[in-house]
Parts: C-alpha cells; sequence; structure tokens
C-alpha cells in the first residue's frame, strides 16, 4: 500500500464526511484549480454529491418517516445517522438498516408513559426497514414450500407419535417477519405512500395541462383528498411477507405474533403454542391452531415442517 | 497484440437495466441487444430484482457492472464481496463484469461515490496490483471505466489517458470507454476530448457508455438525466472508427468490429421508448441506421415531459418502480441543491 496515496484518499474522504468542519489542509495545496473553479468549489462537487446521494437513499427508504417529521427535520435527522453511522457497505442497501437506532438515540425525553410523537417515529422508520428487508429476503417465489402432504388434517391433530410432535418445529421463510408496535403504523405509512402518489400525479397533470389540452381527471377517483394525519396509540400486531414479489402485511391477535415470533426462534410448535396464549385467548384453540396453520400454508409463509423423534 | 476487445463478443446496442422499467421489459420483450445490470443491486437481493435479472439474463445477454469494488482504495480488497460477484456473474452468465478507475471509500467506510485518484506512477502500480489480484480471483478480465471528475490533485504526473492505456496493458484488463465521461472531465480539466481519444489502445476497449449530462457553465456533471448531447455523440463516433479500424486491422468482419454501446439513463428515467430512440440515434451516428437523429433540441424537449414510467400501477402501492423518487423531490421543491453525479441507483421495496 502506498503511504502517500492511503493519507490522500484519508484526507479526501474527511473532506466529504466532515464537509461542514475547516479542512484540516489547504485545499489549493493538494487540489488544482480549473479555468473557471477553484480548488475549494471543485472539491465541493464531492462534497454536495456525498450527502445529496444518501439523503435521496434515505428518503426512498423512510417515505412515511419524512412525511410525518417534515422536510427538514428529516433532513436533520438524516444528516444526524450519517454521523453516526457512516456508510460503510458496498450496497446503498444497507444505509438505512440503522436509521430507527439513530431516531431512538436521539429521542426527547419521555414525558409520560404513554407511547409519544418519538415512538411513532422510531416505531415507523421500524417498520418501513421492515418492509426493505422483507422485500429483499428469499422468499416462496423461486423456492416453492416443501410441505407435499405433511402438514396435519384437522381431525388428526397431532399426526404423530408424542416424541415426533413434541419436536415438530416449522421452518418459515426469510420473509416472514413478525412486527408489533404502539400504533397502526403500517396504515400509517400506506397512506403515506399513497398520498405520495397522489402528489405525483398531480404534479404529472398540471404540467400536461400546462402544454396541452386538459386532460380526463378520472385518475382523481378513489385517491385521498387530505394528506395522513398522525394516528392515535393503538397497539398493533403484524405479520410481514412477500409473495408474488411485493411485500404484504396483515394484523393479527397477539397470541398469534407471539406463536410466529417463538416459531420463528425454533421452539418447538407444542411448547410455542403452550406459550403464546392461545389456550387462554381462543375459546377452541385446537380449532385456532389449525385455521392459523393452515392460513399461513396458503400463504406461503411455511416453507416446510420438520419432524423429529422416532 | 491484444485480441479486440479481448476477444470479448460484440453484444450490439444495450441499455442499463433499471427497475423502473422492469414491467414494460417482462410486458414487451423489447428489442434491445443487451442489458447491463448495476451489480450491487443484485448481490444480496433474493426479491424481486434478482428475479426480474434471472428473467433477462434467459432472453438477453447481460453485463455486470459495480461501483463498489473501489479498485483504487488503499484499504484491502473486499473479498466478500467479491465472491459474491463472481456467484452473481457465473448465474447469470455474464457477458463480463466491469467496475470504475476510482476508490469509494477507505478506513472500512464507503462514500458510495466514484472518487478521483491521483495520477501518479505509485498509484498506477497499486492499481496494476489490485487488477491482478481482482481478475485472478474472478478468474475473468475485469473491465474498467473511466469515470467523471471534477478534481485536479496537484501530484498527478500523467493524463487520464497515459494512465488507462498503461493501467489496460500491464494488467491486461479491458477498458469501458464511457464517452459522456470524457467530454465531462474535458470540460472540468480543461483538456481536448478528441486528444484523450487518441490516446487509449482502441484494441483493449471493450463497451462504450452514453448518457446524458448537467452543464453548469463552470463545470459539468454526469447526472445521467438527459439525452446525449451532439458533442458526444461526435466524440462517439470519433470512438467507434478508432475501434473499427483495429477490428479491420485484425481481419474481423464488419458484423464483427463493432463495440459494444450502452445506454445508461439513471434519473428523471424516461418511459423505455424514450431510450430505444436514443439507441437509433446512436446507430445514426455511427452510419448503421438511415433515420436521422433527431436534434438536442428535440430531445431535451422530449426529456421534459413527465415520465410515465414512475406511474403506480393498480395492483401496487405508490414507490412500486421509481428508482429514487426523482418525481419526490418536484414536488418538495429542491430536496436537494445540487445535481448528483451518478451513481445512485438503488431499487426501493414493492409492497401491497
Amino acid at each position: 500500500m502506498d503511504a502517500d496515496l492511503a493519507a490522500l484518499q484519508a484526507w479526501f474522504q474527511r473532506q466529504l464526511m466532515a464537509a461542514g468542519d475547516a479542512p484540516d489542509w489547504p485545499v489549493a495545496e493538494l487540489i488544482a484549480p480549473s479555468r473557471r473553479c477553484t480548488p475549494a468549489e471543485r472539491l465541493a462537487v464531492y462534497q454536495n454529491a456525498y450527502v445529496a446521494r444518501l439523503l435521496e437513499c434515505l428518503q426512498a427508504e423512510f417515505p412515511a418517516v419524512r412525511h410525518a417529521v417534515g422536510n427538514e427535520a428529516f433532513r436533520d435527522l438524516a444528516l444526524a445517522h450519517l454521523q453516526r453511522h457512516p456508510p460503510r457497505s458496498y450496497t446503498l442497501g444497507q444505509l438505512g438498516a440503522a436509521f430507527a437506532e439513530t431516531l431512538a438515540a436521539l429521542r426527547p425525553p419521555r414525558d409520560g408513559h404513554e407511547p409519544d410523537f418519538a415512538d411513532f417515529i422510531f416505531q415507523l422508520a421500524s417498520y418501513e426497514r421492515a418492509v426493505s428487508e422483507v422485500f429483499d429476503a428469499a422468499g416462496p417465489e423461486t423456492n416453492p414450500p416443501a410441505l407435499d402432504k405433511s402438514l396435519p388434517e384437522r381431525d388428526r391433530l397431532p399426526p404423530a407419535t408424542p416424541d415426533q410432535w413434541n419436536g415438530c418445529r416449522l421452518e418459515f421463510f426469510a420473509c416472514v417477519r413478525p412486527f408489533s408496535a404502539d400504533f397502526p403504523v403500517h396504515e400509517y405509512a400506506t397512506s403515506a405512500r399513497r398520498w405520495a402518489s397522489f402528489r405525483r400525479e398531480a404534479l404529472r397533470e398540471e404540467r400536461r395541462w400546462k402544454v396541452g389540452p386538459r386532460p380526463d381527471s378520472s385518475w382523481k377517483a378513489d385517491r385521498p383528498d387530505e394528506p395522513p394525519v398522525l394516528p392515535a396509540p393503538r397497539p398493533v400486531w403484524l405479520v410481514l411477507h412477500r409473495r408474488d414479489f411485493r411485500v404484504r402485511r396483515w394484523e393479527v391477535p397477539r397470541w398469534q405474533f407471539e406463536l410466529l415470533q417463538r416459531l420463528l426462534a425454533g421452539h418447538p410448535v407444542p411448547e410455542a403454542l403452550e406459550a403464546s396464549g392461545v389456550m387462554a385467548e381462543e375459546p377452541d384453540p385446537a380449532a385456532a391452531v389449525f385455521h392459523i396453520f393452515e392460513e399461513w400454508s396458503r400463504q406461503a409463509l411455511i416453507r416446510r415442517i420438520v419432524w423429529h423423534g422416532p | 497484440m491484444v485480441a479486440p476487445r479481448l476477444g470479448l463478443p460484440a453484444l450490439g446496442m444495450g441499455v442499463g437495466l433499471r427497475s423502473a422499467h422492469f414491467r414494460h421489459i417482462l410486458e414487451q420483450r423489447p428489442r434491445v441487444d443487451w442489458f447491463e445490470a448495476i451489480s450491487e443491486n443484485y448481490l444480496d437481493s433474493h426479491g424481486r430484482p434478482r428475479a426480474v435479472l434471472d428473467w433477462v439474463a434467459d432472453r438477453y445477454p447481460v453485463v455486470l457492472h459495480g461501483v463498489s469494488l473501489s479498485i483504487g482504495s488503499t484499504d484491502p480488497l473486499n473479498f466478500e464481496y467479491l465472491r459474491k460477484l463472481k456467484a452473481l456473474a457465473t448465474a447469470v452468465r455474464a457477458a463480463w463484469v466491469s467496475d470504475h478507475l476510482c476508490w469509494t471509500g477507505v478506513l472500512g467506510q464507503n462514500t458510495h461515490d466514484l472518487l478521483p485518484l491521483p495520477l501518479t506512477e505509485a498509484a498506477l502500480r497499486h492499481v496494476i496490483n489490485r487488477v491482478r489480484c481482482v481478475q485472478d480471483f474472478l478468474e475473468r478480465p475485469l473491465v474498467l471505466e473511466n469515470p467523471s471528475s471534477y478534481v485536479t490533485f496537484r501530484q498527478s504526473t500523467m493524463t487520464e489517458w497515459e494512465f488507462l492505456s498503461r493501467l489496460t496493458e500491464e494488467a491486461d484488463c479491458g477498458l469501458l470507454l464511457d464517452v459522456n465521461n470524457v467530454y465531462v472531465s474535458s470540460r472540468n480539466h480543461d483538456f481536448d476530448p478528441e486528444e484523450y481519444l487518441r490516446g487509449l489502445p482502441a484494441a483493449r476497449i471493450v463497451q462504450f457508455h452514453l448518457a446524458g449530462h448537467t452543464d453548469l457553465g463552470t463545470h459539468v456533471i454526469d447526472t445521467h438525466d438527459h439525452p446525449v448531447v451532439d458533442p458526444v455523440w461526435r466524440l462517439y463516433r470519433q470512438a467507434w472508427e478508432m475501434t473499427s479500424r483495429v477490428a479491420a486491422e485484425e481481419g474481423a468482419s464488419s458484423a464483427a468490429a463493432g463495440v459494444s454501446t450502452l445506454l445508461e439513463w439513471d434519473a428523471h428515467i424516461p418511459p423505455f421508448e424514450r431510450l430505444e430512440q436514443e439507441l437509433r440515434k446512436a446507430r445514426c451516428w455511427i452510419g448503421q441506421a438511415t433515420d436521422p437523429p433527431a436534434t438536442v433540441a428535440e430531445a431535451a424537449s422530449d426529456a421534459a415531459e413527465p415520465s410515465d414510467a414512475a406511474e403506480p400501477n393498480d395492483t401496487a402501492e405508490p414507490n412500486d418502480t421509481a428508482e429514487a423518487s426523482d418525481a419526490d423531490k418536484t414536488i418538495d421543491e429542491a430536496w436537494t441543491d445540487h445535481p448528483i453525479p451518478q451513481p445512485a441507483v438503488w431499487a426501493v421495496a414493492e409492497v401491497e
């Protein structure tokens, strides 16, 4: 490794990542001017691009957070994130991995016990990140479930010897995520995306109208008239999943969320069922369990059933 | 004497594979010759982007074009990255693998920009050693692109074309000649772009890149968000003639003489048909088609039209196809005050 080159690269990188600070070496001693730009102006192209590119990526991944806090605050939070977690991965897809962590670290002191706006923003960012991860994780589209006929029939539960049943585990696709929040963040995120889409279409419509005859306005049908507002706290338990390459999410009762969490952690089915609360919450636990396993199979959440024991 | 294009195939006229066009490509199977995919967008994808790339690779030749190899960095090479790149290139039967003559970060960080190298003997030796190492690992030639750059280091002792010539010869690698980057850098560094082209080893040129840029008067930014301008078309024709001459000297038939050409459009992405129109212009400029190319003024007015590529479809939530939500920037006035040099491509999630 060339020491001069290493020193120059470290210096150049510092100028990008700490553009607001005074340069620790005179720029003009390292960078020559062009006919029309000074050394500092030339360096500023890279300084501006570094921030602009990464902010653009964060806003693409967290449109609902941006909508909730507004552009200026989002920019401040994103810049703080870049300071706390400068990008290290070869992919921009990792840039937002710790964004929720940044928001949690920067949150103002809590005032009372109720979930507050800072909690909402943190949970919304966590939700948007989970959507990104589900989008890219391995799913059922190219690797179909290997269930065959191994899912037990309703009237034959448990379908195996007690030892087999006690060791039975479910293997899920990597794109399956349980998610819980104190607010209906999923509904807010959907509304914010819908609203952004509506605004984009409105802008395009306006541009078309400026250059030609006013077109049909039927595109406005079923579109939101108002931007989404901050929701009141409401505990939600969600399952995120991907099918046909689109991220899907739905609300589930708490016991299903906890059951899924335990099964994903590798607990055997009977043990996970016991701890999930289904026995206490459902009048017909066996029917409820059968129904949910059937639904998870239909939705292609379960990759395969693993039987252990003799 | 090296074989023209290092013996790699002439693929014809292609475009960059961008998620804004996935739907069009899957439904219409457009008549382009080949696609170039940004490697990093697919290395870790197990979802739709990778499935689309596999679908495309079954039907078109594919080239992998990276932005994070960081061949000029003084950090160690990232072999986890290279292992994934090699596996992807094998899986999609990539015709070749390319990246940029640049560095993207040091001290374990990645700025996600194509940062310039000082053009010195020491830097040249450093890059040659790393290119050899990467080629040994990938078991295929590496093709390196001349990046757009915006600063000149005082310690540089040679021109960029001399650096590239010596690099490609001594490391025995290929050159991806981005003609727009030559033009952009010539404006930013006050050199003659035609002299740049004449100084390159034509037989090492495996591929051309064409793209638009943003001219700010005092300097030019490589934004990939406009049509190709006439001065770039003229440079393209000059480069095409250089490479054709080399191929002819080697006795190649006219059909095999061409160098693969790729159009990039990464921001304010227009409908796919607009890209095809730009490829027709490319064919006209090198004499492979007879219909006259559109004027720059016409092309510019086309680009100013609203893009349909990011229209939400009926079954998906918004944000489903935009590469980087360009439309948002116009809604919220200026999200950024500065044009963003490429690369800035990244696929966002599609949700229902």
